[in-house]
């Protein structure tokens, strides 16, 4: 978008005054939370991006205003964000999502903050810096085989494994058995508490 | 003997000879222990439950001397001026320390679910930390998480963000979410080294709460390099930061004591160490090559997946060829521990049942003997508590019916000498590690001076008196659940304030315990009153087990402590730059404004959905699903609609992480949040977006730099 001057008159054709109001607000509360702080240049994109909206709401009245208008600010964030890349064959919403990551991640909001939206602000350094960015989350694979190596457990552990096998395959016999040790320890409880 | 250097005869005699001086002492002591009793049991009718008692009795006395000899030896090492002349650091004098060029290393931290600020904080001090050192170039961080829980997972990934924005760490620190947490840590960390580790010689592990120098970093490196034949150093953390009494207490416990008791297993382990899981390094080529972990026989939680892996895996290095060494002497490592009983004995529940399973590995061939030696003591350390409540259960009984005989261990002079053996030994190591610390100047100050330093001894013995007879409930429990098949149920704490603890939770948790003890302690008081005073110890810590756990879990009674000057550690009172660093950087991020109390169970979906930074930041980290099936596309809808209709509490914890999973549901749902009229969102969410309008004046993430 390019740079416009302050526009201080805002009078849809359609539409009521509360909607619009309130579509000012969304819209205004979604730039800030670009971190778009300059309180101008906050108003001034806003009502920029309802003009739009309500030059297409003239076309088609019954669109809710607040969601015409979001629909607008989101497209045009979109692109800006988008145009902050060179990326081929990734569509719009992933290459906007990636402009946003590496605006953020060369410091764009806290060091130009009033800089989203306008076309010709970002300075070249900047500009420079968020194209070439291509912070990763992890470098390059290089893949390994991690696979684990035969173990022999040994005689005790298979002789236990089977054993252990076996009684989970016979319910009833491992019911049997926990009862059997159940009663013997009573048994023993028994003996043992006799003087 | 093993590392690089001449491996020379005279070195493998000389461990050859310590290892038969430390054993052989260990089972003379049994078997005098053994006898001992036997002698006092002999004295009466010998019967089955004589036989019994003495069976339990051997195992429990071979631990105690095992504990004894190992601390008494390492305070011989301690107290030497040449310390021990086989310990892996002395192949790396001062000299040489300077020359010997780094290799590339990964840094690697597997997470859960953990404290986000705490994490991201400790790996910018490490940062900051190895920066100093000149030597940064070598090392690159990998946050591995497995957090299954959504706000943590934004978290994370916003704190990533802005870590590496902040240190201007992109290409340096990278972060990656697994979909599918297989094996949890140690698949976690199987995924890294299949994933990227061929791209480094070492892996430096560590934990959510683990905190190294980058000296020391450096120093663990350099070791690794002239020691070709070491797979996995081991340092020995020290525990810091801890606020509660029961913190506090460990922390100012393993100060005094740990090192000793490193230095004392260090003597006869040498090159056959145990891994303690973090704050270690590893070789990764042979790591790959031969530590991956087999399934065990049978089902969990018996059999299956190796939980406590560490261990496995030092035997496995060890089995390939490769030594595992302890470096004790290297300071610089540290870690946090729990700082309530509950959280402790929840950690003992997961570590009982993985030393458990080692049960099927005791006989697996190919370990070396002292590693299997220690995957035999990994499961002894559990089943003695079971061993010795058997052996007060059957001295009780033997009190009831031998109402006018002697009591658990007799009486009259052979049961005195045997009491007060048995003292000597639990007893003798602490007085003799603690009086060392009195002529150590430097300690005692640090540790707030003579009068302070034995009044924390004090009140650390009578601490750990009390606690004992609750893990050996404890212990015992979760050893016949494990081998039952059961799992252990926990009631949730409630949401308090900080540093207060919860009074209904342990309650509900130790009330049993309490209970029990009241039993026990009554009938023998009524059917045999002379084998009372013998059990008052133990009863006293089930007796008094609630208020134990209420007083120890205060943050407020710990830092009363401290005030007082009990329990210091010099890593307190004379805290390292990274230790201060943590700490000045928790504290400025303990000031951030907290999000409004009812949507912090869902603030990570809060953010995803509604700061575009943050929501751009998860996109770009989600893999694009390009033409998903008709059903998925349903599913997510579906999800989506009611997300916003009826906010967050009408999806399940995996509804919520399946959304956040998928790249169009979340692309979808920000554009609709943000363009939707407010009466057609869920309550929930018209709160959201209010709150969310106030704080956003400052970006939202978890960092606060």
């Amino acid at each position: 978008m390019d740079p416009h001057p302050v526009t201080p008159h805002f009078q849809p054709a359609t539409g009521s005054p509360e909607q619009w109001s309130e579509a000012f607000a969304r819209v205004e509360d979604y730039l800030r939370a670009h971190r778009l702080s300059d309180r101008i240049r906050l108003h001034e994109n806003s009502l920029h991006i309802l003009q739009e909206a309500a030059a297409r709401h003239a076309q088609n009245p019954e669109e809710n205003p607040v969601t015409l208008s979001m629909r607008v600010a989101q497209e045009q964030l979109d692109q800006w964000f988008a145009r902050r890349l060179e990326l081929e064959n990734v569509p719009l919403e992933r290459k906007s999502a990636l402009g946003r990551v590496a605006f953020l991640a060369c410091d764009g909001p806290a060091q130009y903050p009033s800089a989203v939206l306008q076309a010709d602000v970002l300075p070249a350094e900047l500009e420079q810096r968020v194209r070439q960015w291509s912070g990763r989350a992890g470098p390059n694979l290089e893949v390994s085989n991690m696979a684990p190596r035969d173990m022999d457990f040994g005689l005790v552990t298979e002789v236990a494994e089977d054993t252990w096998e076996g009684l989970e395959r016979r319910p009833v016999v491992r019911f049997l058995l926990l009862w059997a040790i159940f009663v013997l320890v009573l048994t023993a409880l028994f003996f043992l508490s006799r003087p | 003997m093993i590392y690089r250097h001449p491996f020379t005869p005279a070195m493998v005699e000389r461990l050859e000879r310590r290892r038969g001086a430390y054993f052989s002492t260990v089972f003379i002591l049994t078997i005098v222990g053994t006898l001992l009793m036997a002698d006092i049991l002999l004295t009466g009718d010998f019967g089955v439950l004589e036989v019994y008692l003495l069976l339990v009795f051997i195992p429990l006395f071979y631990n105690l001397s095992s504990a004894m000899v190992t601390a008494l030896v390492g305070l011989y090492v301690v107290v030497r001026k040449r310390g021990n002349p086989l310990s892996v650091i002395k192949t790396l004098p001062d000299a040489a320390e300077a020359q010997t060029p780094l290799a590339s290393t990964a840094i690697v931290m597997p997470i859960y679910n953990e404290d986000v600020t705490r994490v991201f904080e400790g790996l910018r001090v490490i940062f900051r930390s190895l920066e100093k050192t000149g030597e940064l170039a070598a090392f690159d961080f990998f946050v591995l998480s497995d957090s299954d829980d959504s706000t943590k997972w934004i978290e994370e990934e916003t704190a990533w963000m802005e870590l590496c924005r902040q240190l201007k760490a992109f290409g340096r620190i990278f972060y990656r979410k697994r979909r599918q947490a297989i094996n949890r840590k140690s698949g976690n960390l199987a995924d890294f080294c299949r994933r990227w580790g061929k791209r480094y010689r070492y892996m430096v592990v560590l934990d959510a709460d683990s905190l190294m120098s980058g000296e020391t970093l450096v120093k663990m490196v350099r070791l690794m390099e002239v020691n070709p034949s070491v797979g996995i150093l081991q340092t020995s953390p020290r525990l810091v930061n801890g606020e509660t009494i029961f913190a506090r207490v460990f922390q100012f416990a393993s100060r005094v004591y740990g090192p000793v008791f490193s230095a004392g297993i260090n003597y006869w382990q040498v090159g056959e160490a145990t891994y303690w899981g973090h704050n270690a390094v590893i070789r990764l080529a042979p790591f790959i090559e031969n530590c991956a972990l087999p399934d065990l026989p049978g089902k969990e939680p018996f059999g299956g997946r190796i939980l406590s892996h560490d261990f496995v895996e030092a035997a496995l290095m060890r089995r390939a060829g490769y030594f595992v060494c302890l470096a004790p002497e290297i300071d610089g490592s540290f870690e946090e521990g729990p700082p309530t009983l509950l959280d402790h004995l929840k950690r003992d529940r997961r570590w009982c049942q993985g030393n458990l399973q080692h049960l099927w590995l005791l006989w697996a061939k190919g370990w070396s003997p002292i590693h299997r030696l220690m995957l035999a003591h990994g499961v002894l350390s559990y089943v003695t508590s079971l061993l010795w409540f058997l052996f007060l259960m059957f001295g009780t009984f033997r009190g009831f019916t031998h109402t006018g005989g002697p009591v658990i261990a007799g009486e009259g002079l052979k049961s005195a000498v045997l009491f007060g053996v048995t003292a000597l030994m639990l007893f003798g190591p602490k007085a003799l590690i603690a009086a060392r610390v009195c002529f150590d100047r430097e300690q005692l100050e640090a540790s707030g001076g003579l009068v302070r330093f034995l009044l924390s001894i004090v009140f650390e013995t009578l601490f750990f008196m009390l606690m004992a007879p609750i893990l050996m409930i404890y212990h015992s429990k979760f050893v016949l659940l494990t081998i039952l098949g059961q799992g252990v149920r926990w009631a949730t704490q409630q949401r308090k304030a900080a540093g207060e603890a919860d009074w209904r939770e342990i309650i509900l948790n130790f009330g049993g315990v309490t209970m029990f003890g009241l039993i026990w302690g009554i009938s023998c008081l009524i059917v045999a009153p002379r084998l009372f005073p013998w059990l008052l110890p133990v009863l006293a810590g089930l007796w008094f087990c609630v208020p134990f756990a209420i007083f120890t879990g205060s943050a407020y009674a710990g830092a009363r402590a401290r005030a007082l000057g009990l329990f210091l550690t010099p890593e307190e009172t004379q805290p390292t730059w990274v230790i201060k660093q943590l700490a000045d950087n928790l504290g400025k991020a303990a000031q951030r404004i907290r999000p409004h109390p009812s949507l912090l169970q869902d603030y990570g979906l809060l953010l995803a959905l509604l700061d575009p930074y943050i929501n751009a930041i998860h996109l770009s980290l989600l893999r694009l699903r390009r033409n998903p099936p008709p059903e998925a596309r349903e599913y997510f809808q579906e999800l989506r609609e009611r997300l916003l209709a009826q906010g967050p509490d009408s999806l399940a914890a995996k509804e919520k992480t399946a959304l956040l999973f998928d790249h169009d549901s979340v692309n979808w749902l920000h554009d609709q949040l943000w363009s939707s009229a407010s009466a057609s969102l869920a309550p929930w969410w018209q709160l959201a977006i209010r709150q969310y309008n106030v704080v956003t004046a400052e970006p939202v993430t978890p960092l606060y730099r």
